[in-house]
């Protein structure tokens, strides 16, 4: 497992790389100069990280910083205006549609809201991706789905519909399905939205069971201190698009930098605010003349 | 503005042309890039099944409708007795397939853009995507199975629902007998007129299957958005079967 010793606090772009000379087969992730523009606006501007088999970083940064968007990246979902994305040896940005959907069976991605099919009980929402994706019959896949459903500790709730379950539940779950194809790199959009701190704990506790047990890979996008802190082995901080801290958890806590500093106390003021909002506020309020 | 309908047609296009080519050489493989049966049963339950109440109330009335507004001026004429060949014809021909087709766009259109809207806006769309398991395969290719399958027998039943209306008003108000107007109606209908009223049918139900899943794929704007897809899908379904229905007429005209 990857962890660096120095904290990179800058104003302008950081290269996020480990610090570690490593055999190159360890990059499970390593994106190069990635920019995302979506009608004229520059969601991401020159990211470069580099992830390292078995690590789990946690990306933190504000809403709409483009964390969800470097996720999207991964998964194939957006490519990129700019730079290169290379995930487990293939360059995502590069495959056709037929290489895409073999790459998207290798990256587990847990949806802020768990996306659980709602139409199918908790068997069927595992079992559907089995069918699809592995020879199995129907006797191994129902083994494997309890083994799953086991290691979320919900083995009681395979024949539950969605509707029937809480919110840390249905996280779970959706969890149990994204691992069903034991994908060697896993994403996890804000695991914690909406989860009360017992059920977000539980699921930090998975993230890394499997991080240790199992040597998997994690992307963490969250907004939860207390959960990032715990889980993650390496933080970067996204702010405007561009990376401007990275470090382990005690090296964040410990950090200077006003605007990291700012998002880990949770200030309402301080230079992570959006400029001008107060300007506009008495513009849209008064109008110009009277404004000024 | 023409430029963005242009490349919402393609996107629809695009969407029917992966459901057939799912659908078309692969359909119900076994394993990998199958569509799945099951789903296949849950739609046809939907289409066949649960729209028959709704059906034998609209065409039953529509049949007692026509039947007695015939009855007015046939009656003027002095040629009631040509009742039963009318409300045939006009059932078999036009009426049950347009009505099924309505019925279809407010039942089955509305569910399906409803559905799918929800889908899009919960993830879940998204979600079988990052499984690779395509949308248009798991969830459009057995509604549009399952409607190529429906929509001829819901339309064939439509037929007897509403010739069956028109039996009911010629019995009771102008005393036919039951067994003379099937007989008549037997008579005036041929086969070519009973294979239109299926080709229509199927036409229609296929019509608003695709309207509906395109208007719920595209939904955007959470809960606003699938009620503005819903309404979208039901009113571009009702004008999309009544512009079928006349390309399909003017056709069979053509060809006498």
């Amino acid at each position: 497992m990857m962890m660096t010793d120095d904290i990179t606090v800058a104003s302008s772009p950081v290269e996020v790389a480990p610090k570690e000379p490593g055999d190159a087969r360890d990059i499970v992730v390593r994106i190069e100069d990635v920019h995302v523009s979506f009608e004229g606006r520059e969601i991401l501007r020159g990211i470069d990280l580099t992830v390292r088999r078995g690590e789990t970083l946690v990306i933190l940064g504000g809403s709409g910083c483009g964390k969800s968007t470097l996720l999207n990246c991964l998964t194939g979902t957006l490519v990129p205006t700019r730079g290169s994305v290379e995930v487990l040896g293939s360059r995502v940005d590069e495959l056709d549609a037929a290489a895409l959907d073999a790459h998207r069976v290798q990256v587990g991605f847990l949806f802020q809201h768990g996306a659980l099919f709602e139409s199918m009980t908790v068997r069927e929402n595992l079992a559907v991706v089995l069918h699809e994706h592995t020879t199995l019959t129907d006797e191994e896949i129902d083994i494997l789905i309890k083994m799953k459903l086991e290691l979320v500790g919900l083995r009681q709730a395979v024949d539950l519909r969605p509707a029937q379950l809480s919110g840390g539940m249905r996280k779970r779950i959706a969890l149990a399905r994204a691992l069903s194809l034991d994908p060697p790199l896993m994403l996890y959009d804000e695991p914690g939205a909406g989860l009360d701190p017992i059920s977000l704990a539980s699921v930090d506790r998975i993230i890394a069971t499997l991080a240790r047990v199992l040597g998997m890979t994690s992307l963490v996008v969250t907004h939860h201190m207390e959960s990032a802190l715990r889980i993650a082995d390496r933080l970067i901080f996204l702010h405007g698009g561009q990376v401007i801290a990275e470090g382990t958890p005690s090296q964040f806590r410990e950090h200077t930098d006003p605007r990291l500093r700012q998002f880990l106390d949770g200030d309402a003021e301080g230079p992570l605010n959006e400029p001008g909002l107060d300007d506009d506020y008495a513009v849209s309020l008064l109008g110009k003349e009277l404004a000024q | 503005m023409f430029r963005r309908k242009m490349v919402a047609v393609g996107e629809w296009g695009t969407s029917i042309g992966h459901a057939l080519y799912w659908i078309v050489p692969q359909t119900f493989r076994r394993r990998r890039g199958h569509v799945p049966p099951v789903r296949v049963f849950e739609q046809l339950d939907r289409f066949a099944i649960g729209v028959l109440p709704l059906l034998i109330v609209v065409l039953g009335f529509v049949g007692m409708i026509l039947a007695l507004q015939l009855a007015t001026i046939l009656k003027l004429l002095g040629v009631v007795e040509f009742l039963p060949d009318i409300v045939g014809v006009a059932m078999v021909r036009e009426m049950a397939p347009l009505l099924v087709g309505i019925v279809l766009a407010g039942f089955a259109g509305a569910s399906i853009a409803s559905e799918i809207g929800s889908m899009r806006v919960s993830e879940e769309l998204r979600a079988y995507e990052s499984f690779s398991i395509p949308p248009t395969r798991y969830l459009l290719a057995p509604r549009l199975v399952a409607i190529a399958i429906a929509a001829p027998l819901v339309t064939a039943f439509g037929f007897y629902v509403g010739i069956g209306g028109g039996l009911l008003i010629s019995e009771g108000v102008l005393g036919m007998e039951a067994g003379q107007y099937l007989t008549r109606t037997a008579m005036a209908l041929g086969i070519e007129d009973v294979l239109l009223g299926l080709l229509k049918g199927e036409a229609f139900g296929i019509v608003v299957v695709s309207i509906a899943w395109f208007e719920g794929n595209r939904v955007t704007d959470g809960a606003t958005g699938v009620g503005r897809a819903t309404t979208a899908a039901v009113v571009k379904s009702i004008v999309a079967v009544i512009a079928t229905d006349l390309l399909l007429t003017m056709l069979f005209f053509q060809m006498g």
